[in-house]
C-alpha cells in the first residue's frame, strides 16, 4: 500500500508539504488558528518523496502540494481549504480534531 | 510599391503616385535632384502635376521643359496652375476652341477662377511654396522638406480649391468617377494627344482633375496618419528597447516586465498593458451594472427578475478575478503592487485586491435591517475571513523573509545559483495572490447566500458606489490646488 494512503488514515489532519512551500506554510497557519495540530510531511524531505508527489497527483490533486486530508479524505488543496472555511464547511470537518474550541 | 528611383527619390504609397513617376520621367519632366518627391512629405501633390502636365500641352516637349518644370518663374506658374489662388493678374485664356461649346464653357471657368483667387488666402502656388519665405526660389530638395504646417495650410488651400473646381465644371458630362481612379498617364496622354496645342480647359477635365485633386487629398491624408502611427510607434518600440536594456543589465528582478517598476515613465509589460486595458473595460462594464441594479431596485422588480440581475454582477466579479489570474502568470507585480489600480485604492491593498474582511465590515453597518441569523452569518464571515487572510499574509511573510535569505546570502561564486532559487521562490508569489483573489471572490459569493436578493443587489451597489468613491478620491486628491512652497 502506497505511504500516502498509510499515513493519512493514521493520523486526523495530514497536509503534505515541501519545506520551500510558503502556501503549505500559510494552510498550516490556519488550522493552527482553528486549534488544530495537523500532521506535516515535507515531502522534499522525504527519501520516498517523488513516489508521494505521483500518488499525490494520481488522487486528483493540482498541485501536489500542499494537499489536505482530514479523516483520511483528500480534502484539496489551498483552494479547496480556503473556500471551505469560508463557506462555513472546513470547520465541521475539522471538530473531532479541534484540541482547542474555537 | 515604388520599384523605381529617380534621383535621390525613393517613392511610396498609393497607386497614383507610381504611375506619376514613370509618366514624368517619360515625358522628359526631370525635377531638379528629383527630391521634390519626397515620400515622406505627402506634400506633393500628383492631382496638381497631372492638371499642371495637361494645361502645359506641348510646352512640356520642347527645350522649355528643360528647366524644371516647377520653377516658380511668374509666367510658368501662371500657365500651369490657373485653378490656383494667384498673386498674379491671370490672363484669360478663352480664346482658342478645340470644338464645341465646351471651351467657352471652359474660358469662362478659368475667368471665374482668377476671380476666386482673389478671395484666395494664399498667394503661391502649391508646387513652389514651402519652408522658405522665398516665392520665386527654384524647386529644389529644401522647398520640398515635408513640413506638418505648410502642409496643413497646403491642403487647407486644396480642399478649398477642389471643393470650388467641381462647381465650375459646368453643364458637361465630366468622366465619373472611374475615370478618376484609372491610371493617370494614360488620361494625360490621351488629352495631351487631343490638345496639342490647346490650353484650353474644357468641363470635363476640370472636373476630372478636381476629383484626381481630392483623391491625391485623401490619399496624403491617410498616408499622414499611417506616417505617424508607424513614427509613434517606432518611439515607443526604442524606449521598450532600451528599458529593456537597461532591465537586463541590472538584473532579472529589477526589470524584466517591468512588473512594479511601471508607473509614469516606466516601461509596462504587455500582460500588464493587457490587464490595464482589460480592467478599463471592466470598469465601463461595472458602471453598467450599477445602473442596471439601481433601476432594478427603484423598479421594485420581482424578485427572479432582480436575481438575473444579481447573478449578472457576481459574474461580472467572476470576470475581473479569472482576468486577474491571466495576468498574475504574466506580472505578477503588477497586480501586487497594484500599479493597476488609483493610488487611493493601492493604499488599502492587501494582496492585489481588496481586503475581504475590511469589506464585509464596511457592509454590515449599510445592510440593515438583517435578520439574527444573516448577522450571525455575516459575522461569521467575516471572522472565517479573516483568519483565511492571516494564514495568507504569514505564509507570504514567510516567503519574504526566504527570498531576503536567498538574495543577502551566497558569495560571488554562486550568485547566480541564488538568484535561481531566488527566482523560483517569486514564483510562489502568484499562489499567493490567486488564494487572495478566492478569499475575495468566495466572500462575494457567501454574501450572495446570505443575503435575500433586495439585500445582495443593494450590497453590490454600496460595494460599486463604494470602490467608485475611492477612485474619485484619488483624482481629487491628485488635482487638488497646492499652497506654493510653504509646504502646507
Amino acid at each position: 500500500m502506497d505511504k500516502v494512503t498509510r499515513l493519512v488514515q493514521e493520523k486526523g489532519v495530514v497536509i503534505f508539504s515541501k519545506s520551500s512551500c510558503c502556501l503549505c506554510y500559510a494552510v498550516s497557519i490556519l488550522f493552527q488558528e482553528l486549534g488544530v495540530s495537523p500532521t506535516v510531511y515535507e515531502i522534499d524531505q522525504d527519501s520516498d518523496g517523488r513516489e508521494m508527489e505521483k500518488a499525490l497527483l494520481r488522487l486528483g490533486c493540482n498541485a501536489p502540494v500542499p494537499a489536505v486530508f482530514i479523516g483520511g479524505k483528500l480534502v484539496g488543496s489551498t483552494n479547496e481549504v480556503m473556500s471551505r472555511h469560508l463557506s462555513g464547511s472546513l470547520i465541521p470537518l475539522l471538530k473531532p480534531y479541534q484540541q482547542t474550541s474555537s | 510599391m515604388a520599384t523605381h528611383r529617380v534621383g535621390e527619390a525613393n517613392l511610396s504609397g498609393s497607386a497614383p503616385t507610381n504611375h506619376h513617376l514613370p509618366y514624368a520621367v517619360l515625358h522628359g519632366i526631370n525635377p531638379p535632384s528629383a527630391t521634390f518627391i519626397n515620400q515622406e512629405g505627402s506634400a506633393f501633390d500628383f492631382g496638381e502635376l497631372e492638371e499642371a502636365i495637361v494645361l502645359q500641352g506641348v510646352k512640356i516637349r520642347n527645350d522649355e521643359a528643360k528647366t524644371p518644370l516647377f520653377t516658380a518663374r511668374p509666367a510658368a506658374t501662371l500657365e500651369m496652375f490657373p485653378s490656383w489662388p494667384m498673386r498674379f493678374q491671370q490672363t484669360p485664356r478663352g480664346s482658342s476652341k478645340s470644338g464645341g461649346g465646351e471651351s467657352t464653357d471652359s474660358g469662362s471657368a478659368v475667368n471665374t477662377l482668377s476671380s476666386r483667387a482673389e478671395g484666395q488666402l494664399e498667394p503661391e502656388s502649391p508646387i513652389s511654396i514651402k519652408p522658405t519665405s522665398d516665392h520665386h526660389q527654384p524647386f529644389d530638395q529644401k522647398n520640398l522638406q515635408f513640413q506638418q504646417n505648410q502642409h496643413h495650410q497646403h491642403q487647407h488651400q486644396l480642399e478649398m480649391a477642389s471643393d470650388n473646381n467641381p462647381r465650375l465644371a459646368g453643364p458637361s458630362e465630366s468622366q465619373p468617377a472611374a475615370a478618376a481612379s484609372k491610371p493617370p498617364p494614360e488620361k494625360i496622354s490621351r488629352k495631351g494627344a487631343g490638345s496639342t496645342s490647346e490650353r484650353t480647359l474644357d468641363a470635363k477635365t476640370l472636373r476630372r482633375l478636381a476629383q484626381n485633386r481630392e483623391a491625391a487629398r485623401k490619399s496624403r491624408l491617410r498616408k499622414k496618419a499611417y506616417v505617424q502611427q508607424l513614427e509613434t510607434s517606432r518611439i515607443k518600440l526604442t524606449q521598450l528597447e532600451q528599458d529593456l536594456q537597461r532591465a537586463r543589465s541590472q538584473g532579472l528582478f529589477l526589470g524584466v516586465g517591468g512588473g512594479g517598476g511601471g508607473g509614469p515613465g516606466g516601461i509596462i509589460s504587455p500582460g500588464a498593458a493587457i490587464f490595464d486595458m482589460e480592467y478599463a473595460r471592466w470598469l465601463e462594464d461595472d458602471h453598467r451594472h450599477m445602473s442596471e441594479l439601481r433601476t432594478g431596485l427603484q423598479a421594485h422588480l420581482l424578485d427572479g427578475d432582480l436575481r438575473v440581475i444579481v447573478d449578472g454582477y457576481l459574474s461580472h466579479y467572476d470576470e475581473i478575478f479569472r482576468l486577474k489570474g491571466i495576468a498574475a502568470k504574466s506580472d505578477v507585480f503588477h497586480l501586487i503592487t497594484g500599479m493597476w489600480t488609483t493610488p487611493a485604492e493601492r493604499c488599502f491593498l492587501w494582496m492585489g485586491g481588496f481586503r475581504p474582511s475590511e469589506l464585509i465590515k464596511m457592509l454590515i453597518a449599510q445592510l440593515d435591517p438583517l435578520t439574527e441569523q444573516q448577522v450571525m452569518g455575516i459575522y461569521g464571515l467575516q471572522h472565517s475571513s479573516q483568519q483565511a487572510e492571516e494564514a495568507l499574509s504569514q505564509g507570504q511573510e514567510q516567503l519574504q523573509q526566504s527570498l531576503i535569505d536567498t538574495i543577502a546570502s551566497g558569495s560571488v561564486a554562486d550568485d547566480m545559483a541564488h538568484m535561481v532559487m531566488a527566482l523560483g521562490q517569486l514564483t510562489n508569489l502568484e499562489g499567493f495572490v490567486r488564494q487572495a483573489d478566492n478569499l475575495r471572490q468566495q466572500t462575494l459569493h457567501q454574501l450572495c447566500r446570505i443575503l435575500t436578493v433586495r439585500q445582495a443587489a443593494r450590497c453590490f451597489l454600496v460595494i460599486g458606489e463604494y470602490y467608485g468613491r475611492l477612485r474619485a478620491l484619488s483624482s481629487l486628491w491628485a488635482s487638488r490646488p497646492r499652497d506654493g512652497d510653504d509646504g502646507r
